[in-house]
Protein backbone atom coordinates (compact mmCIF):
# COMPACT_ATOMS: atom_id res chain seq x y z
CA UNK A 1 0.00 0.00 0.00
CA UNK A 2 2.66 2.51 -1.04
CA UNK A 3 -0.16 4.47 -2.68
CA UNK A 4 -0.77 6.24 0.65
CA UNK A 5 2.80 7.61 0.55
CA UNK A 6 2.25 8.68 -3.06
CA UNK A 7 -1.07 10.35 -2.09
CA UNK A 8 0.72 12.30 0.66
CA UNK A 9 3.27 13.51 -1.90
CA UNK A 10 0.49 14.66 -4.25
CA UNK A 11 -1.22 16.55 -1.45
CA UNK A 12 1.90 18.35 -0.26
CA UNK A 13 2.79 19.42 -3.82
CA UNK A 14 -0.74 20.68 -4.55
CA UNK A 15 -1.00 22.37 -1.13
CA UNK A 16 2.21 24.30 -1.79
CA UNK A 17 0.99 25.37 -5.25
CA UNK A 18 -2.45 26.29 -3.86
CA UNK A 19 -0.83 28.48 -1.21
CA UNK A 20 1.34 30.16 -3.84
CA UNK A 21 -1.76 30.85 -5.95
CA UNK A 22 -3.87 32.02 -2.98
CA UNK A 23 -6.33 29.17 -3.47
CA UNK A 24 -8.61 28.28 -0.53
CA UNK A 25 -10.12 25.08 -1.87
CA UNK A 26 -9.27 22.63 -4.62
CA UNK A 27 -12.05 20.97 -6.65
CA UNK A 28 -10.00 18.38 -8.50
CA UNK A 29 -6.46 17.22 -9.18
CA UNK A 30 -5.49 15.58 -12.48
CA UNK A 31 -2.60 13.14 -12.56
CA UNK A 32 -0.83 11.28 -15.29
CA UNK A 33 0.44 7.90 -14.09
CA UNK A 34 2.65 5.69 -16.22
CA UNK A 35 1.73 2.04 -16.47
CA UNK A 36 5.27 1.15 -15.40
CA UNK A 37 4.93 2.94 -12.05
CA UNK A 38 3.22 0.04 -10.35
CA UNK A 39 0.42 2.25 -9.03
CA UNK A 40 -3.03 0.76 -8.56
CA UNK A 41 -5.48 3.61 -9.34
CA UNK A 42 -8.12 2.28 -6.90
CA UNK A 43 -5.58 2.10 -4.09
CA UNK A 44 -4.35 5.60 -4.90
CA UNK A 45 -7.95 6.92 -4.77
CA UNK A 46 -8.38 5.25 -1.38
CA UNK A 47 -5.11 6.68 -0.07
CA UNK A 48 -5.98 10.13 -1.44
CA UNK A 49 -9.32 10.16 0.37
CA UNK A 50 -7.54 9.49 3.68
CA UNK A 51 -4.64 11.88 3.08
CA UNK A 52 -6.74 14.87 1.89
CA UNK A 53 -8.55 15.26 5.27
CA UNK A 54 -8.00 18.65 6.86
CA UNK A 55 -6.24 20.14 3.83
CA UNK A 56 -7.33 22.52 1.05
CA UNK A 57 -7.99 19.33 -0.90
CA UNK A 58 -10.54 17.98 1.62
CA UNK A 59 -13.31 17.88 -1.00
CA UNK A 60 -11.10 17.43 -4.07
CA UNK A 61 -11.65 14.73 -6.67
CA UNK A 62 -8.69 12.78 -7.98
CA UNK A 63 -8.69 12.29 -11.77
CA UNK A 64 -6.15 9.82 -13.14
CA UNK A 65 -5.00 9.70 -16.75
CA UNK A 66 -3.00 6.64 -17.72
CA UNK A 67 0.30 7.15 -19.54
CA UNK A 68 0.93 4.27 -21.93
CA UNK A 69 4.22 2.43 -22.26
CA UNK A 70 6.10 3.56 -25.38
CA UNK A 71 9.45 2.02 -26.31
CA UNK A 72 12.00 2.46 -29.08
CA UNK A 73 12.36 -0.35 -31.62
CA UNK A 74 16.06 -0.46 -32.64
CA UNK A 75 15.46 -2.74 -35.65
CA UNK A 76 12.68 -0.72 -37.24
CA UNK A 77 13.88 2.70 -36.00
CA UNK A 78 10.48 3.71 -34.67
CA UNK A 79 8.66 4.19 -31.39
CA UNK A 80 5.92 1.72 -30.54
CA UNK A 81 3.31 1.40 -27.80
CA UNK A 82 3.35 -1.80 -25.77
CA UNK A 83 -0.05 -3.18 -24.85
CA UNK A 84 1.38 -5.58 -22.27
CA UNK A 85 4.64 -5.78 -20.35
CA UNK A 86 6.47 -7.79 -22.99
CA UNK A 87 9.44 -5.64 -24.02
CA UNK A 88 9.59 -6.75 -27.62
CA UNK A 89 8.59 -4.83 -30.72
CA UNK A 90 5.19 -6.17 -31.86
CA UNK A 91 6.23 -5.52 -35.49
CA UNK A 92 9.90 -6.58 -35.61
CA UNK A 93 10.07 -8.96 -32.66
CA UNK A 94 13.33 -7.48 -31.34
CA UNK A 95 14.01 -6.54 -27.73
CA UNK A 96 13.15 -2.98 -26.78
CA UNK A 97 15.16 -1.94 -23.72
CA UNK A 98 14.78 1.80 -24.29
CA UNK A 99 11.66 3.17 -22.62
CA UNK A 100 10.33 6.46 -23.98
CA UNK A 101 7.30 6.83 -21.71
CA UNK A 102 5.34 4.92 -19.09
CA UNK A 103 7.45 5.66 -16.01
CA UNK A 104 6.14 9.17 -15.33
CA UNK A 105 4.07 10.19 -12.33
CA UNK A 106 3.00 13.76 -12.86
CA UNK A 107 0.52 16.18 -11.35
CA UNK A 108 -0.82 17.84 -14.49
CA UNK A 109 -3.15 20.46 -13.03
CA UNK A 110 -5.68 21.28 -10.37
CA UNK A 111 -8.99 23.04 -10.53
CA UNK A 112 -9.92 25.75 -8.02
CA UNK A 113 -13.20 25.08 -6.20
CA UNK A 114 -14.51 28.29 -4.72
CA UNK A 115 -15.68 30.88 -7.18
CA UNK A 116 -15.90 33.20 -4.14
CA UNK A 117 -12.17 33.07 -3.49
CA UNK A 118 -11.62 35.86 -6.00
CA UNK A 119 -14.19 38.07 -4.33
CA UNK A 120 -12.69 37.28 -0.91
CA UNK A 121 -9.32 38.35 -2.24
CA UNK A 122 -10.75 41.65 -3.43
CA UNK A 123 -12.47 42.25 -0.08
CA UNK A 124 -9.29 41.48 1.78
CA UNK A 125 -7.25 43.83 -0.36
CA UNK B 1 -20.54 33.14 -14.27
CA UNK B 2 -16.81 32.64 -14.72
CA UNK B 3 -15.40 29.27 -15.71
CA UNK B 4 -13.52 27.41 -12.94
CA UNK B 5 -9.90 28.45 -12.62
CA UNK B 6 -7.39 25.78 -13.55
CA UNK B 7 -3.78 25.86 -12.34
CA UNK B 8 -1.38 24.02 -14.65
CA UNK B 9 1.20 22.37 -12.39
CA UNK B 10 3.15 19.82 -14.47
CA UNK B 11 5.05 18.57 -11.44
CA UNK B 12 6.52 15.16 -10.74
CA UNK B 13 4.60 13.50 -7.90
CA UNK B 14 7.88 12.22 -6.46
CA UNK B 15 9.53 15.64 -6.81
CA UNK B 16 10.64 16.07 -3.18
CA UNK B 17 11.47 12.41 -2.71
CA UNK B 18 13.51 12.21 -5.93
CA UNK B 19 15.35 15.45 -5.16
CA UNK B 20 16.38 14.05 -1.79
CA UNK B 21 17.42 10.80 -3.47
CA UNK B 22 19.55 12.75 -5.96
CA UNK B 23 21.31 14.58 -3.10
CA UNK B 24 21.97 11.33 -1.29
CA UNK B 25 23.28 9.75 -4.52
CA UNK B 26 25.73 12.65 -4.90
CA UNK B 27 26.88 12.10 -1.30
CA UNK B 28 27.43 8.38 -1.94
CA UNK B 29 29.39 9.27 -5.08
CA UNK B 30 31.58 11.66 -3.07
CA UNK B 31 32.50 8.89 -0.61
CA UNK B 32 32.90 6.41 -3.53
CA UNK B 33 30.43 4.08 -1.82
CA UNK B 34 28.57 1.71 -4.11
CA UNK B 35 25.05 1.52 -2.66
CA UNK B 36 23.06 -1.57 -3.53
CA UNK B 37 19.31 -1.72 -2.99
CA UNK B 38 18.22 -5.36 -2.63
CA UNK B 39 14.59 -6.02 -3.48
CA UNK B 40 12.59 -9.26 -3.57
CA UNK B 41 9.56 -11.03 -2.15
CA UNK B 42 9.71 -12.11 1.50
CA UNK B 43 11.55 -15.43 1.77
CA UNK B 44 13.73 -15.15 -1.33
CA UNK B 45 16.84 -15.29 0.81
CA UNK B 46 18.05 -11.69 0.79
CA UNK B 47 19.37 -11.85 4.36
CA UNK B 48 21.04 -15.24 3.93
CA UNK B 49 22.80 -14.28 0.71
CA UNK B 50 23.74 -10.83 2.01
CA UNK B 51 25.25 -12.34 5.18
CA UNK B 52 27.50 -14.52 3.02
CA UNK B 53 28.37 -11.65 0.66
CA UNK B 54 29.33 -9.47 3.64
CA UNK B 55 31.33 -12.31 5.18
CA UNK B 56 33.18 -12.84 1.89
CA UNK B 57 33.89 -9.11 1.55
CA UNK B 58 35.09 -8.81 5.16
CA UNK B 59 37.36 -11.84 4.55
CA UNK B 60 38.81 -10.21 1.44
CA UNK B 61 39.48 -6.94 3.23
CA UNK B 62 36.73 -5.03 1.39
CA UNK B 63 34.86 -2.62 3.64
CA UNK B 64 31.13 -3.22 3.44
CA UNK B 65 28.15 -2.30 5.60
CA UNK B 66 24.42 -2.92 5.57
CA UNK B 67 21.17 -1.17 6.33
CA UNK B 68 18.24 -3.51 6.69
CA UNK B 69 14.57 -2.60 6.54
CA UNK B 70 11.78 -4.60 8.11
CA UNK B 71 8.21 -3.88 9.12
CA UNK B 72 8.96 -5.16 12.65
CA UNK B 73 11.81 -6.84 14.61
CA UNK B 74 15.60 -6.50 14.33
CA UNK B 75 16.09 -10.21 13.58
CA UNK B 76 17.68 -9.61 10.19
CA UNK B 77 20.19 -7.10 11.56
CA UNK B 78 21.28 -9.67 14.15
CA UNK B 79 21.71 -12.31 11.44
CA UNK B 80 23.69 -9.94 9.22
CA UNK B 81 25.95 -8.88 12.12
CA UNK B 82 27.30 -12.44 12.22
CA UNK B 83 29.25 -11.51 9.05
CA UNK B 84 31.41 -9.06 11.01
CA UNK B 85 30.27 -6.05 8.95
CA UNK B 86 28.63 -2.99 10.54
CA UNK B 87 24.83 -3.22 10.28
CA UNK B 88 21.99 -0.83 11.07
CA UNK B 89 18.31 -1.78 11.28
CA UNK B 90 15.44 0.33 9.99
CA UNK B 91 12.10 -0.67 11.48
CA UNK B 92 9.42 0.73 9.19
CA UNK B 93 6.58 0.07 11.66
CA UNK B 94 4.36 -1.50 9.07
CA UNK B 95 5.37 0.55 6.04
CA UNK B 96 5.76 -1.77 3.05
CA UNK B 97 8.86 -0.14 1.54
CA UNK B 98 11.88 2.00 2.43
CA UNK B 99 11.85 5.71 1.61
CA UNK B 100 14.81 7.98 1.04
CA UNK B 101 14.25 9.95 4.28
CA UNK B 102 14.75 6.72 6.26
CA UNK B 103 18.04 6.06 4.49
CA UNK B 104 19.08 9.66 5.07
CA UNK B 105 18.31 9.42 8.81
CA UNK B 106 20.10 6.11 9.23
CA UNK B 107 23.31 7.12 7.45
CA UNK B 108 23.56 10.29 9.59
CA UNK B 109 26.71 10.19 11.67
CA UNK B 110 27.99 7.17 9.78
CA UNK B 111 31.28 7.99 8.09
CA UNK B 112 30.95 6.36 4.68
CA UNK B 113 34.43 7.44 3.57
CA UNK B 114 36.29 4.21 3.14
CA UNK B 115 33.13 2.10 2.95
CA UNK B 116 33.18 0.59 -0.54
CA UNK B 117 29.78 -1.11 -0.41
CA UNK B 118 26.63 -0.20 1.46
CA UNK B 119 23.86 -2.76 1.03
CA UNK B 120 20.29 -1.72 1.67
CA UNK B 121 18.06 -4.72 2.25
CA UNK B 122 14.60 -3.44 1.40
CA UNK B 123 11.35 -4.68 2.93
CA UNK B 124 10.34 -7.99 1.33
CA UNK B 125 7.85 -6.82 -1.31
CA UNK B 126 7.96 -6.97 -5.11
CA UNK B 127 5.54 -4.11 -5.71
CA UNK B 128 5.94 -1.04 -3.54
CA UNK B 129 9.73 -0.55 -3.33
CA UNK B 130 9.92 -0.20 -7.14
CA UNK B 131 8.55 3.36 -7.01
CA UNK B 132 11.04 4.66 -4.44
CA UNK B 133 14.51 5.77 -5.44
CA UNK B 134 16.79 5.48 -2.39
CA UNK B 135 19.76 7.16 -4.04
CA UNK B 136 21.19 3.73 -4.73
CA UNK B 137 23.93 3.02 -7.25
CA UNK B 138 22.46 -0.33 -8.27
CA UNK B 139 19.08 -1.93 -7.78
CA UNK B 140 19.34 -5.68 -7.50
CA UNK B 141 16.24 -7.86 -7.72
CA UNK B 142 16.31 -11.39 -6.30
CA UNK B 143 14.15 -14.35 -7.23
CA UNK B 144 14.49 -17.79 -5.64
CA UNK B 145 14.06 -21.16 -7.33
CA UNK B 146 11.16 -21.93 -4.98
CA UNK B 147 9.05 -19.03 -6.22
CA UNK B 148 7.97 -19.98 -9.72
CA UNK B 149 9.40 -19.12 -13.10
CA UNK B 150 6.67 -16.64 -14.01
CA UNK B 151 7.32 -14.20 -11.16
CA UNK B 152 9.06 -11.64 -13.43
CA UNK B 153 5.95 -11.57 -15.64
CA UNK B 154 3.74 -11.03 -12.59
CA UNK B 155 5.88 -8.18 -11.23
CA UNK B 156 7.24 -6.53 -14.41
CA UNK B 157 7.72 -3.06 -12.91
CA UNK B 158 10.18 -4.28 -10.29
CA UNK B 159 12.21 -6.45 -12.65
CA UNK B 160 12.22 -3.69 -15.25
CA UNK B 161 13.55 -1.13 -12.78
CA UNK B 162 16.46 -3.35 -11.64
CA UNK B 163 20.07 -3.21 -12.84
CA UNK B 164 20.94 -6.79 -11.92
CA UNK B 165 18.86 -9.93 -11.29
CA UNK B 166 19.96 -12.74 -8.98
CA UNK B 167 18.43 -16.18 -8.94
CA UNK B 168 18.87 -17.45 -5.37
CA UNK B 169 18.83 -20.88 -3.70
CA UNK B 170 20.24 -22.54 -6.83
CA UNK B 171 21.28 -25.46 -4.59
CA UNK B 172 17.55 -26.29 -4.39
CA UNK B 173 16.88 -26.10 -8.11
CA UNK B 174 16.74 -29.86 -8.68
CA UNK B 175 14.24 -30.81 -5.95
CA UNK B 176 12.15 -27.78 -6.98
CA UNK B 177 12.31 -28.85 -10.65
CA UNK B 178 13.30 -25.27 -11.37
CA UNK B 179 13.36 -24.29 -15.04
CA UNK B 180 16.31 -21.90 -15.33
CA UNK B 181 15.98 -21.20 -19.07
CA UNK B 182 12.31 -20.22 -18.78
CA UNK B 183 13.06 -17.98 -15.80
CA UNK B 184 15.88 -16.25 -17.67
CA UNK B 185 13.57 -15.77 -20.67
CA UNK B 186 10.89 -14.28 -18.45
CA UNK B 187 13.32 -11.86 -16.82
CA UNK B 188 14.61 -10.85 -20.29
CA UNK B 189 11.02 -10.36 -21.48
CA UNK B 190 10.31 -7.64 -18.90
CA UNK B 191 13.87 -6.30 -18.62
CA UNK B 192 15.83 -6.77 -21.86
CA UNK B 193 19.59 -6.78 -21.52
CA UNK B 194 19.70 -7.16 -17.72
CA UNK B 195 22.57 -9.25 -16.27
CA UNK B 196 21.30 -12.41 -14.55
CA UNK B 197 23.46 -14.32 -12.07
CA UNK B 198 22.75 -17.68 -10.44
CA UNK B 199 23.59 -17.75 -6.73
CA UNK B 200 23.49 -19.95 -3.68
CA UNK B 201 24.31 -18.74 -0.18
CA UNK B 202 25.45 -22.33 0.55
CA UNK B 203 28.12 -22.33 -2.14
CA UNK B 204 31.12 -20.06 -1.44
CA UNK B 205 32.11 -20.14 -5.13
CA UNK B 206 28.83 -18.59 -6.23
CA UNK B 207 29.04 -15.98 -3.44
CA UNK B 208 32.59 -15.11 -4.51
CA UNK B 209 31.52 -14.83 -8.15
CA UNK B 210 28.79 -12.40 -7.09
CA UNK B 211 31.29 -10.38 -5.01
CA UNK B 212 33.65 -10.27 -8.03
CA UNK B 213 30.80 -9.02 -10.21
CA UNK B 214 29.91 -6.28 -7.68
CA UNK B 215 33.55 -5.18 -7.38
CA UNK B 216 33.78 -4.95 -11.18
CA UNK B 217 30.54 -2.98 -11.37
CA UNK B 218 31.81 -0.55 -8.71
CA UNK B 219 35.06 0.04 -10.58
CA UNK B 220 33.16 0.67 -13.85
CA UNK B 221 30.72 3.03 -12.13
CA UNK B 222 33.51 4.97 -10.43
CA UNK B 223 35.12 5.49 -13.82
CA UNK B 224 31.90 6.89 -15.25
CA UNK B 225 30.70 8.95 -12.27
CA UNK B 226 33.85 10.67 -11.05
CA UNK B 227 35.64 12.36 -13.93
CA UNK B 228 38.46 14.40 -12.27
CA UNK B 229 36.07 15.72 -9.57
CA UNK B 230 37.48 13.88 -6.54
CA UNK B 231 37.62 16.49 -3.80
CA UNK B 232 40.67 16.49 -1.51
CA UNK B 233 38.68 15.59 1.62
CA UNK B 234 37.37 12.36 0.09
CA UNK B 235 40.89 11.11 -0.68
CA UNK B 236 42.62 9.64 2.34
CA UNK B 237 46.42 10.03 2.60
CA UNK B 238 47.04 6.28 2.18
CA UNK B 239 45.20 6.15 -1.12
CA UNK B 240 46.89 9.19 -2.63
CA UNK B 241 49.01 7.69 -5.35
CA UNK B 242 51.98 9.30 -7.12
CA UNK B 243 50.05 9.53 -10.41
CA UNK B 244 47.75 12.26 -9.05
CA UNK B 245 49.54 14.80 -11.22
CA UNK B 246 47.58 14.74 -14.43
CA UNK B 247 49.48 14.33 -17.72
CA UNK B 248 47.93 17.52 -19.17
CA UNK B 249 49.57 19.72 -16.54
CA UNK B 250 52.94 18.01 -16.65
CA UNK B 251 55.22 18.84 -19.53
CA UNK B 252 57.18 16.04 -21.27
CA UNK B 253 60.47 17.58 -20.04
CA UNK B 254 59.57 17.30 -16.38
CA UNK B 255 58.29 13.76 -16.94
CA UNK B 256 61.59 12.69 -18.49
CA UNK B 257 63.65 14.12 -15.64
CA UNK B 258 61.49 12.39 -13.02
Amino acid sequence: MHELSIANNIISEVEAAARANNVQSVASVTLSIGRLCGIVPGALQFGFEIAREGTVLSSAKLLIEEESVVVWCPDGDHSVELMDMVFRCPVHGCQTPEILSGKGMEILRFEVADSCSNSQETIAS
Amino acid sequence: MTSPRVVELRKNVMNRHDRKAALLRRYFESTETCVINLVSSPGTGKTELLTEVLRSMVGRGISAAALVGDCATDNDAKRLEASGAPVRQIVTEGLCHLEVTMIDQHVQGWDLNGIDFLFIENVGNLVCPSAFDLGETLRVVLLSVTEGEDKPLKYPQMFNSADLALITKMDLSEPCEFDLATTQDNIETVSPGITILETSARHPNSVNALVDHLIESRVKLLETTSPETTSPETTSPETTSPETTSPETTSPETLSTA
